[in-house]
């Protein structure tokens, strides 16, 4: 295996708060969030080598991890044993918020496409940076957008 | 959006799921374990794909032997192994296509492309899977021919068993490549739709 740029381990590093924002959103069990984790950082430090900088690292970060998430990539491969070292992103670390576990609740009972346009929201990218995130028009996000929030303070009126 | 806005200064100040963040030794383990376990499936795959394609040349291989070997009959065994190794090597690079989906570009091109390398994919299996078993059904049939060919209704029977089994053979390929691959097609389709419906 090539060697691992230092500076896309610093980038990664610095942004990760995506991955796992990204993975709890995808991914309804420890299992299955340890390994979209790992195939999005793969598919990161494949993909680095064609990141021109520009769009910041965290807007081409979220790209990167919600194409992952949602083509499902990764379950086409075999499985094959988890190695232990991913322990570490199991639940005992995980941090308990109650309004942030309600929040991701509700996340992942939107669409797969409207829970990539929330996360993304959520975390401060603007209409463009998610129209171009996903192909749409940023009219067509602005739109949506109006829809999907109705759609989360439901769900999160439901969870109360 | 005033009402989001509680929620996206929790999201923005949330540090992720973790309370340890990764470091960059944890980065580059989980990586590594990746690209080891990518490594290892597809050593799995070729050895199971090797043993199949085996399997197909030992009855040939083995009638050759039986009659003592010959230059047309090693002139056979070569091309059915370079007809193998064709298919086999086809399918690899269909497989290594799959997995090398461009996924910096939008979330729309990137499902597209997987989607299309996806039934390339489905497509490529099934005609290899079809060629194999009808030309490994038809040495068979020649065989009969050449061996029985003083008994027609036998022949008959075993050219009747041939086609029944080519139709056995592309139904439960189909079947074995929906449960395989097909299933994966369903929730890119509709991720497309979705994204299609946030045009309309």
């Amino acid at each position: 295996m090539a060697t691992i740029d230092q500076e896309f381990l610093a980038l990664v590093e610095r942004h990760q708060g995506i991955l796992h924002k990204v993975c709890r959103s995808y991914a309804d069990n420890e299992a299955d969030r340890r390994d979209l984790m790992q195939e999005i950082l793969y598919q990161l430090w494949r993909s680095y080598r064609g990141y021109d900088g520009r769009a910041s690292f965290s807007t081409w970060m979220y790209r990167i991890a919600v194409n992952t998430a949602i083509s499902g990539l990764r379950k086409l491969r075999a499985m094959v044993a988890t190695d232990p070292l991913d322990e570490r992103l199991a639940a005992p670390n995980v941090v308990h918020d109650e309004l942030l576990e309600r929040l991701h609740a509700a996340i992942r009972q939107l669409e797969p496409v409207q829970r990539a346009m929330v996360i993304m929201f959520l975390d401060g990218l603007s209409y463009r940076e998610i129209a171009a995130a996903l192909g749409a028009t940023e009219n067509a996000i602005g739109v949506r957008m109006h829809r999907v929030r109705a759609r989360l303070s439901e769900l999160l009126g439901e969870g109360r | 959006m005033n009402d989001l806005e509680p929620l996206r200064r929790l999201w923005q100040t949330a540090p992720g799921a973790l309370d340890r963040p990764l470091g960059k030794e944890d980065l580059v383990s989980l990586i590594e374990a990746r690209g080891a376990d990518i490594r290892r499936s597809i050593r799995r795959r070729l050895r199971r794909d090797a043993a199949l394609y085996f399997a197909l040349v030992a009855v040939p291989l083995i009638s050759a032997f039986d009659r003592g070997m010959s230059p047309r009959s090693i002139g056979f065994l070569a091309l059915m192994t370079v007809t193998i190794g064709a298919l086999g090597l086809s399918l690899e690079l269909q497989a290594r296509r799959l997995r090398s989906v461009e996924l910096s570009r939008s979330l729309r091109d990137a499902l597209d492309e997987t989607l299309q390398r996806l039934t390339a994919a489905i497509r490529l299996y099934m005609a290899l899977y079809m060629v194999v078993m009808v030309g490994f059904l038809a040495i068979l049939v020649g065989l009969a021919f050449w061996r029985l060919r003083g008994q027609p209704i036998v022949v008959g029977a075993a050219v009747l068993g041939a086609l029944g089994l080519v139709w056995w053979s592309y139904a439960s390929g189909r079947s074995y490549l929906h449960r395989a691959l097909g299933r994966y097609r369903a929730p890119l389709e509709a991720a497309l739709r979705e994204l299609g419906s946030v045009e309309g």
